[in-house]
């Protein structure tokens, strides 16, 4: 193209180039003062050391406590190359970046809004010396997102789904003003980008850290169907005191960390603990994640949030499908319930009479769509036994909804109660339990710790009924007339899932554990075995307060005592436990098992247990049990002190 | 002794396998439709990012449809029942006035059989359907 030009038309673009030339040398040349002035201040000030700053960067004290690192982990995050363990250096680079003349200016402005924002606010640059932002995608995100209101979303833990045994939380982005239904807000969420994987390589990757952690975005009508429809779990809503102006330094802060990935760890950096570093940005007064190094889960950090005085604008319960349809069932006859049931799994038609002349018709036929959607969404079809002639959901689903149309009565919504204690009011994970004890013929103390999380017999406010999940639970016995100290178990790790069937609703229940235990064959020999578990069964409510269990199991212990080192059993055991007040509980339980391999005996216990609790985070336990485990029988009494912290 | 050895790395390996917190495992639950879910929201998530066009109308039928689809049974029974949480939803979402909205109910009750013809209609037919309708009612 150049050549075609006519010489005065060069002369013109030479001129052009040279004038430019010179006056963005003179421009640059300002810059580099302002950034030097900058620098110089900031180090004067140690401006790279206040709270804001590493909240942004997210450094927290390194494994020696002498330095920081940051937790994120992605290269891109950081413009200087040791960003990541130096906060001044990084501070410094960002300054460099921000004010300099070069092109990449608004770019590096527009991916990093939030520290412009500090560091406008921290170095009281009054004049940018940069053209004016217009970071047109980033104000258009913030359009679409800006909120007037924040609320901290909780999905309580399901035990039947592994990944979700501790609960989960992520952040909503109301529009209270324009009264913007919850369904339609956005929700900030902080997950594992696991694509799929599952099993022992997910859960290596998962505590190790091989999984890259993202925020991403999502509308909560996605996360309500997810939880709520598919994963029957009950959700709080805890909608925090953040204004406007938090909110975006939040959004701002957001964008900043969208792109780059932190290693995700199940245990410390998870969800709850990011969150939480979300938060701490926009209100960095709050002293949030100092209290979680070691461990956060997200009921932990959802009671530390509670605990801030002020912080905490309003509590809401966002019932489960399972629970809404438990509800709408309990307001039927067991008739119409039957009748519901039946019409779900194809057994009774539509043209059926009764039916058809019923007054609580509305009621059933809609108690039957949603017992049938929630068969479809928890895909739990199998449980449908169609015969042949019959069709499938799709068409029972809009049949259904079809005869429902017809009808103009209106069904009043069945009225959920919302569950006396929320689960930021129930106790602490970690336990400490001291126990005085008698087991036939001798008398000994034993001290035990549990990392996490609740047992069938802890206080039982704010857990679901009938769920135990325990991590990590070493036991020592000091016998005072030997004057020894003995290592007497870890338990690893030991759940139990006992969910209550109804008529639409039917769990099974199940349990699991492995530990390293004594087992006794007399009163002189209890050698430590492994000790793997496995039951299934079923469980009822006997009413509000009550609940049965009946589980058949098999138990594998191993140790040198046994022929090929092994010893296999099967049996069964059944519980009842009873909360007689929310404070009070009482418990019975009964098990036989058979070994019949390894070593052929009978071995079972039954007895009793009561447990009182005082305040929140202590509980007196009693039980009483006669035991025969691989020799005679003896029995056994324990009046224990637990504290949970 | 070499038992207890093999035991103890079992062991391990077991606790560390039902050990995990809060992880997400949108794979994890049942049937793909929560697969499908995130599938459909990576165009949202984007319009919300800046990255498509101005276009109001284009956005606002992407998000109907991508809502529609993902609580297809949903807004299918609030529609024949008339009322409901997902229902409100999707009125605000097509911008129906909120004075309007019981009208709205009543319209797309009434309409129930037209909407949804069969049991083989489409979350795409319904919203196709619903606009047409919409657009002759004049909400």
């Amino acid at each position: 193209m150049f050549f075609r030009c006519s010489p005065f038309f060069r002369y013109k673009v030479f001129l052009f180039i040279v004038i430019s030339l010179l006056s963005s040398n003179l421009v640059a040349k300002e810059h580099t003062d302002f950034v030097n002035q900058l620098i110089s201040q900031a180090r004067n000030e140690k401006t790279w050391l206040q709270r804001d700053w590493k909240a942004l960067i997210h450094y927290s004290p390194d494994m020696f406590g002498s330095g920081f690192k940051s937790l994120v982990d992605d290269a891109d995050f950081f413009l200087a190359e040791q960003g990541q363990t130096s906060p001044q250096l990084e501070l410094e680079a960002t300054i460099k970046y921000l004010f300099n003349s070069s092109f990449q200016e608004q770019s590096i402005a527009c991916r990093f809004p939030a520290r412009v924002a500090f560091l406008t606010k921290a170095l009281l640059i009054k004049d940018l010396k940069t053209p004016a932002l217009k970071c047109i995608k980033l104000n258009n995100w913030l359009k679409n997102l800006q909120a007037d209101s924040l609320t901290l979303v909780f999905p309580v833990s399901v035990l039947n789904s592994p990944g979700s045994l501790f609960g989960h939380t992520f952040l909503r982005l109301d529009k209270k003003e324009e009264k913007k239904p919850d369904l339609l807000a956005w929700t900030i969420n902080y997950a594992a980008q696991t694509d799929g994987e599952k099993g022992v390589s997910f859960a290596i990757k998962g505590l190790f850290g091989g999984y890259p952690g993202k925020f991403t975005l999502a509308p909560y009508y996605s996360r309500v169907k997810e939880y709520s429809d598919i994963e029957s779990r009950d959700m709080w809503e805890y909608q925090l005191n953040f204004n406007q102006q938090e909110i975006k330094l939040l959004l701002l802060h957001l964008w900043e960390l969208l792109p780059s990935y932190s290693n995700y760890f199940f245990v410390d950096e998870n969800c709850a603990y990011q969150l939480l570093a979300l938060l701490q940005v926009a209100k960095p007064e709050l002293k949030l994640i100092d209290q979680f190094y070691w461990d956060a889960s997200p009921a932990a950090t959802i009671r530390a949030l509670v605990e801030m005085p002020g912080l905490l604008k309003d509590i809401k319960f966002r019932p489960s499908n399972r629970r809404i349809i438990a509800a709408r069932a309990s307001q039927l006859s067991v008739a119409d319930k039957v009748m519901a049931r039946d019409l779900g799994e194809g057994e009774l038609l539509l043209t059926n009479k009764s039916l058809m002349t019923h007054k609580n018709q509305a009621e059933i036929l809609e108690l039957a769509y949603d017992y049938v959607a929630y068969l479809e969404a928890t895909d739990k079809k199998i449980l449908i036994d169609f015969d042949d002639n019959s069709q499938d959901t799709q068409v029972l689903l809009y049949q259904l909804l079809s005869a429902r149309n017809k009808l103009t009565k209106r069904v009043k919504k069945a009225a959920i109660e919302t569950p006396r204690y929320r689960p930021d009011q129930s106790h602490k994970g970690h336990r400490l339990g001291i126990r005085a004890a008698y087991e036939e013929p001798e008398y000994y103390f034993q001290i035990d710790y549990r990392w996490a999380y609740h047992d069938l017999y802890d206080p039982s406010n704010g857990f679901a009924k009938g769920a135990q999940l325990e991590f990590l639970k070493p036991a020592f016995r000091y016998y005072p007339e030997q004057n020894s100290l003995k290592l007497e178990a870890i338990d690893f790790v030991n759940i139990i899932s006992s969910p209550a069937r109804n008529y639409f609703i039917r769990p099974l229940s199940w349990e699991v554990s492995v530990a390293l235990k004594r087992h006794r064959f007399d009163e002189n020999y209890r050698p430590l075995m492994g000790d793997f578990n496995l039951g299934v069964g079923v469980s009822y409510e006997l009413s509000k307060r009550t609940y049965a269990t009946f589980i058949a199991s098999t138990q594998i212990l191993i140790a040198d005592d046994f022929n090929q080192y092994i010893a296999l059993s099967g049996g069964g055991k059944m519980r009842v436990i009873s909360n007689v007040t929310d404070n009070w509980q009482v418990g019975v339980s009964a098990q036989i098992m058979q070994f019949y391999q390894g070593i052929s005996h009978t071995a079972y216990h039954f007895g009793g247990t009561q447990r009182v609790s005082i305040g929140r985070n202590n509980a007196i336990v009693i039980d009483v049990t006669k035991v025969q485990e691989l020799g005679d029988d003896y029995l056994k009494a324990q009046l224990s002190w637990q504290y949970y912290f | 002794m070499l038992t207890k050895k093999i035991y103890l790395t079992v062991t391990v390996w077991v606790s560390i396998f039902l050990l995990s917190a809060c992880a997400s495992m949108t794979s994890d639950s049942t049937s793909g439709s929560t697969a499908n879910t995130t599938e459909s929201f990576s165009d949202l998530t984007s319009s919300v990012s800046g990255s498509s066009s101005d276009d109001g109308e284009e956005t606002q039928k992407a998000e109907v449809l991508a809502f529609v689809k993902l609580n297809y049974n949903r807004v299918r029974s609030d529609i024949a029942i008339g009322e409901g949480e997902h229902l409100e939803a999707l009125a605000t979402l097509l911008a129906v006035d909120k004075a309007k909205h019981s009208q709205f109910y009543a319209m797309t009750k009434n309409n129930f059989n037209q909407l949804f013809n069969s049991s083989d209609t489409t979350a795409e037919d319904f919203v196709a359907h619903l606009y047409l309708e919409l657009s002759q009612e004049k909400i």
